[in-house]
């Protein structure tokens, strides 16, 4: 059997020595505290935009649907057709 | 290897009630306790573009964002994980390059360890197995943003699948489905680049 070379080199990466834990730099805090307000308004405004998105779709689909039930509705199928057909010829001959 | 469970502290969600409630000492804390968690997700699924700093906090500022949304029902460290992963994963997909590994790109160490694979050698040197890591975060790279979050959490990482359903909200079967075709893809890539070496 064909030996697995990616399992064989996760085994020997897994075995790499871990990082050190990562030190906050200095001032990292007052950074992320500045911004909250821009990544809340951030935040807002991509959760509006998904809203937009939905709604967009949902209209695109109704949209889709109504026209298809009006063109299926609105296209006189063969039999119509021969009624308007025979209506029409009878109005034709009638004085 | 399973990832170490994270410990909870019960002291974190009090400090994000505190936070919420415009506490600013608390918010500085909680970002204090929660940068090594944070620090540690981002290094591992950043993308190659985007400094590990500026990444951090933009998943603080998601965690801030949306931390009224905390129901307290999940030890916060769980909650504040599935939000940095999330962010990763948005950071990756608007990564558009997915660079080709190529025999000839491979560092000395890299070669090395490509080499005593294919003979089934171990590779025991400590420089050998930093080279594997690296060589092995490269070829996720190649592959798909899911994908490669979901093969760096199990493979590199060593999480079980429930741990990364947990930080992902994937499910069981979605997970190993994606899971086995991504590792195929792998083998794939690892294969031609030993017919590369051999050329």
């Amino acid at each position: 059997m064909k030996p697995d070379l990616w399992d064989q080199l996760t085994r020997v990466a897994r075995q790499a020595p871990a990082e050190p834990n990562p030190e906050m730099p200095l001032g990292f805090d007052t950074r992320v505290l500045a911004t909250m307000p821009q990544a809340v308004a951030d935040e807002d405004s991509l959760d509006l935009l998904r809203l937009l998105r939905r709604a967009l779709a949902c209209a695109a689909v109704l949209m889709l649907i109504s026209l298809t039930v009006r063109f299926a509705v609105g296209t006189p199928g063969p039999a119509n057709e021969l009624a308007y057909i025979e209506q029409a010829v009878q109005l034709a001959w009638t004085p | 290897m399973s990832a170490p469970p994270v410990e909870a502290k019960p002291a974190l969600a009090a400090l994000a009630r505190q936070a919420l409630a415009q506490d600013e000492s608390a918010a500085r804390t909680l970002v204090a306790e929660l940068y090594p968690l944070v620090m540690k997700i981002v290094r591992a699924h950043r993308p190659r573009r985007l400094d590990e700093e500026d990444l951090a906090q933009m998943v603080f500022g998601r965690i801030f964002a949306h931390l009224e949304q905390y129901s307290g029902g999940v030890p916060l460290e769980h909650w504040v994980s599935r939000i940095a992963v999330n962010t990763c994963l948005n950071a990756l997909r608007a990564e558009q390059r997915r660079p080709e590994v190529r025999h000839a790109d491979l560092t000395e160490e890299e070669e090395a360890v490509v080499e005593k694979l294919a003979a089934s050698r171990p590779a025991d040197d400590p420089a050998e197995r930093v080279a594997a890591r690296d060589l092995a975060q490269r070829l996720l790279e190649r592959l798909s943003p899911a994908d490669r979050l979901l093969l760096t959490l199990l493979d590199l990482e060593g999480c079980s699948v429930d741990e990364v359903r947990q930080r992902t909200g994937w499910n069981q079967s979605l997970i190993k489905v994606r899971a086995f075709r991504a590792r195929r893809k792998l083998r794939g890539q690892l294969h031609e680049l030993l017919e590369g070496g051999k050329r």
